[in-house]
């Protein structure tokens, strides 16, 4: 219900944000009495509420749960409906977290007073549990820095990890070093103790930014669908958060994934641009790392040789107007990390699992789940697979033999997400259900193995980066005809299917055109509708298959609709990538067409690269499964990966018959196109060993890009994403769509 | 008040000795009763404006000496209808919290060897919430307090903590009859000047 709520406010606020200029529709939700006597009144004229005192929390160090009616009535009925709209920011619902009580309970009448809906915790732990008991439950959530019980910056980062939400940091120390703390970490805002009700009269706004933030990602999904590059930019820039965020190593999986999830746009943009934090260089003008532009860079490096590529040499031959050797470099400097941390990778599946098993298929299915643009990510693949294997109710009842791709999409899904898109996701949900169906087939085609192989995945941790691990899967081009043969066995696989898939879809995106997938990497069979939402469904319930799988495969999320993204993409990947334990199940779904360019993680390491590969792999599924097309006889990346293809057979179209169709629809619904087609096609013919239907006719679009083995020169970091992935292989018809 | 004093001992006296010398005692009571409310009346006015003056003066006097600072007087903005007792519902917390606070940084003080750290965790609590109350004084003492910690100055810890009780004791003296003032004018139906209305 809190979800629910959640989804609802989310979709009435990115609504509002996007179609009133500025001006969120809320509801809020009526108070009740409470306990303590408190009232939330919500009458549009009042701004200022008249809440009663609760005393509840006076004293007493323990979240008071609800200090004024509002929150909890909210939590019951309305979570975050504000009855009146046109009264944003009143009723926002406010979360704070001070170890202090005295500060508490100034900070609750001063929140109160400014018309929000408040809860005060006097412990970070308390706050954790409150916000993970019900993700859609706050809107913004202010905190102490120094608490005893955890640090107030480990909240930051868990926070915007887990949930997405604003959160703004309080303290008595004032000085750079301890702002710049709160910035590094995430923060939306550093508030120095004493704070005065004037500086928290604003903090709506910073509610109101990040609203505009989704919703201009998702929007910029439909842009692209028209063919627009931006996403690839975007996705570019994203997957640069990504690196960054591997190279801060966050503790927290979820991590990458959140930021994608989150400013994947903006926020990944800013941090593409920022380098260890250097105001100075955080003042440079920000390079938007498209999908293209990282081909190029990953081609250059690779004519190089990872070895030996410096900056300098990288923009000589990369030629592009504009870019900067500190932009070079820097960019390097990430991809680097992302290819160490590929090869480092191993079982990242995680907590994924574990998370995703309990997510509810709505839930799952995450526009935001790595489908930055559209393309399912590696995690989301790895989710689906988990879903497949665990058949959780959660799932849409697969039944095992997930596709990696998939998984990746479930992986994605689950990870953190903003509210809002909860509700995307569910609107995706028929999706989902078309899923199941073909996922059944998969479980025809695939072996055994896949259940199994899922099994493995469970014990990986949730909510892990689950990057795949390229080394070690020799040959794993997990559907990756062409790329079978690749190195799938370094990282360089995982890495060139990554590529592939973001190819792909860059080339798709660039013009719908059959581009030729540089690399039939990978199985991204882009051709999965799945890709959207219903990908994402399973995404949530294959935590550890997303470590496995590549995650390059993302899937571009559905554009308008709520992300649906790519499955194929990312199935792709995850096929290919899948190691050892993954490595059966990522056989299975991607099916040939779509080469293993997927498959990056040869090596079987399934890197989530949730966040980063959500766009590129996306994209590169997309392009993949255009070159599904092509790729007839193109073993899916799971076959690949172990039992050659041949089993999977299904040549570039199998759709999953009328299932893939609706994922193909998605695709294209997501400005995929071809691509999604390409990557239902993908799917579907993991899934339905025969099919020709790819439901919407991947066949022939996987026809169209041609895939290329590539070779993947990297492994592809997981951290990366898709991303790196793009790199390696050089894209042929591409337009640089990525 | 006075009429039923009068009555009662009108009725109490045995029966006077003639009506006149009743009716002559029942006016020297009413006569006194008068007096005595009129004073009581006196006194009511008096008092809430004086009350109001004391409390004026004494919030002046705080807000001048350093006692106070700005942050309190936005604290007692944030009282009004809707919550008549905030000023003092918070200052009250804050005397209570500090108090359990000031036996933890004794406490801490008396270990041997002395963990600095703690004791400046400790500090830096109690200077953020003599912040957010206003409590300058206070605040300025920690301050000083945090560098003890940081150069590892026993002494110069311990010193501060006597000083930082010192200051304490002597604004909370100060608020609580502040409070307590307050209470008497809205008892007696007076409004307090710095309400938000």
């Amino acid at each position: 219900m809190g979800a629910e709520g959640g989804m609802q406010r989310a979709i009435v606020l990115s609504w509002s944000i996007a179609t009133s200029g500025g001006n969120v529709s809320c509801r809020v939700g009526m108070g009740e009495s409470r306990d303590g006597g408190s009232q939330v009144m919500v009458a549009p004229q009042q701004l200022q509420l008249p809440l009663k005192r609760s005393h509840q929390n006076q004293n007493n160090r323990q979240c008071s749960g609800a200090i004024n009616g509002a929150s909890n009535s909210v939590r019951g009925a309305n979570p975050a409906m504000l009855d009146t709209p046109d009264e944003f920011p009143v009723g926002m619902r406010v979360l704070v977290v001070d170890d202090d009580p005295t500060c508490l309970v100034l900070l609750e009448r001063m929140l109160i007073l400014c018309s929000y809906r408040v809860t005060t915790c006097g412990r970070a732990t308390d706050a954790l549990l409150l916000l993970r008991e019900d993700i859609g439950k706050f809107d913004l959530v202010i905190s102490d820095v120094d608490m005893p019980d955890m640090d107030g910056f480990k909240l930051l980062e868990l926070v915007g990890l887990e949930m997405d939400l604003p959160v703004i940091m309080m303290s008595g120390n004032g000085e750079t070093s301890a702002v710049m703390e709160g910035v590094i970490h995430g923060a939306c805002d550093y508030l120095i103790k004493p704070v005065g009700i004037k500086e928290l009269r604003n903090v709506w706004q910073h509610v109101v930014r990040k609203k505009r933030q989704e919703v201009k990602a998702v929007s910029m999904k439909s842009i692209e669908e028209a063919g627009g590059c931006e996403r690839q930019k975007r996705a570019g820039g994203a997957d640069d958060a990504d690196y960054t965020s591997s190279a801060t190593d966050t503790t927290d999986g979820n991590w990458k994934l959140s930021k994608r999830r989150k400013g994947e746009f903006k926020e990944e943009n800013e941090d593409d641009n920022e380098e260890n934090d250097d105001p100075s260089t955080m003042k440079k003008p920000r390079v938007v790392w498209s999908v293209e532009l990282h081909q190029q860079f990953v081609s250059a490096v690779n004519q190089l040789g990872i070895d030996k590529a410096v900056p300098k040499r990288i923009l000589e031959l990369m030629g592009v107007q504009g870019l900067t050797r500190e932009n070079v470099a820097s960019h390097l400097q990430k991809y680097r990390l992302y290819l160490k941390r590929l090869s480092g990778v191993t079982n990242q599946q995680c907590s994924m699992s574990a998370h995703f098993c309990g997510t509810e298929p709505s839930s799952m299915i995450s526009p935001d789940m790595g489908i930055a643009n559209g393309q399912l990510t590696p995690q989301a693949l790895a989710q689906l697979h988990m879903l497949g294997r665990m058949n959780s109710s959660n799932v849409i009842g697969f039944s095992g033999g997930l596709d990696p791709t998939l998984s990746h999409q479930f992986f994605l899904q689950d990870l953190p997400r903003p509210p809002h898109l909860k509700d995307m996701l569910k609107n995706n949900a028929g999706f989902l259900s078309s899923f199941p169906n073909g996922l059944q087939h998969l479980d025809q085609l695939s072996e055994p193995h896949h259940l199994s192989v899922v099994n493995d995945l469970e014990d990986y941790p949730t909510n892990t980066k689950v990057f795949p691990q390229l080394n070690g899967n020799p040959g794993m081009s997990i559907g990756s005809v062409g790329i079978a043969e690749t190195n799938f066995g370094s990282n360089s696989n995982g890495d060139s299917l990554l590529m592939h898939i973001l190819h792909s879809r860059a080339a798709h995106q660039g013009g719908g055109s059959s581009s030729n997938l540089p690399q039939p990497r990978a199985g991204l069979s882009p051709s999965h509708p799945l890709s959207n939402d219903i990908n994402f469904a399973h995404v949530g319930s294959l935590p550890n298959l997303a470590g496995n799988l590549v995650p390059t495969a993302e899937l571009s999320s559905i554009p308008g609709s709520a992300g649906g993204r790519d499955l194929s993409s990312s199935v792709g990947f995850t096929g290919a990538s899948l190691s050892s334990p993954l490595g059966s199940i990522v056989r299975g779904p991607l099916a040939a067409e779509e080469p293993s360019n997927l498959v990056n993680s040869t090596s079987g390491t399934f890197s989530c690269m949730v966040p980063s590969v959500q766009s590129s792999i996306l994209r590169g599924v997309a392009l993949h499964t255009s070159l599904n097309e092509g790729l007839d006889q193109q073993l899916p990346m799971w076959a690949l990966y172990q039992n050659p293809v041949n089993r999977l057979s299904h040549g570039n179209s199998q759709g999953l018959s009328h299932d893939t169709l609706q994922w193909s629809g998605l695709t294209e619904n997501l400005g995929l196109g071809d691509m999604g087609q390409s990557l239902s096609a993908g799917l579907s013919s993991q899934y339905s060993s025969q099919s020709q239907d790819h439901g919407i006719g991947f066949a022939a679009r996987s026809q169209r890009i041609a895939y290329t083995q590539q070779n993947v020169g990297f492994p592809v970091s997981s951290a990366l994403d898709s991303r790196m992935v793009r790199s390696s292989y050089e894209p042929e018809g591409f337009q640089g769509v990525l | 008040m006075a009429e039923p004093k009068v009555v009662g001992k009108v009725s109490d006296a045995a029966a006077p000795a003639s009506a006149v010398q009743a009716v002559e005692q029942v006016k020297v009571r009413e006569a006194e009763a008068e007096v005595k409310v009129k004073e009581e009346e006196e006194e009511g006015e008096c008092s809430v404006d004086e009350l109001l003056d004391q409390h004026q003066e004494l919030l002046d006097g705080m807000l001048s000496e350093g006692y106070l600072d700005d942050q309190f007087s936005q604290l007692q903005m944030l009282q009004d209808e809707s919550s008549p007792d905030f000023v003092e519902e918070v200052v009250t917390l804050f005397f209570d919290d500090t108090e359990k606070l000031l036996e933890n940084l004794t406490e801490s003080l008396k270990t041997d060897p002395v963990d600095f750290k703690v004791v400046d965790g400790h500090v830096h609590q109690f200077k953020g919430s003599s912040s957010s109350i206003g409590a300058q004084r206070v605040k300025n003492v920690c301050v000083a307090f945090r560098h003890c910690c940081d150069a590892e100055d026993k002494k110069g810890c311990v010193d501060h903590l006597a000083k930082v009780k010192e200051e304490f004791n002597d604004v909370r003296s100060k608020l609580r009859k502040m409070l307590e003032l307050e209470k008497r004018i809205m008892a007696a139906g007076g409004v307090l000047p710095f309400v938000e209305c």
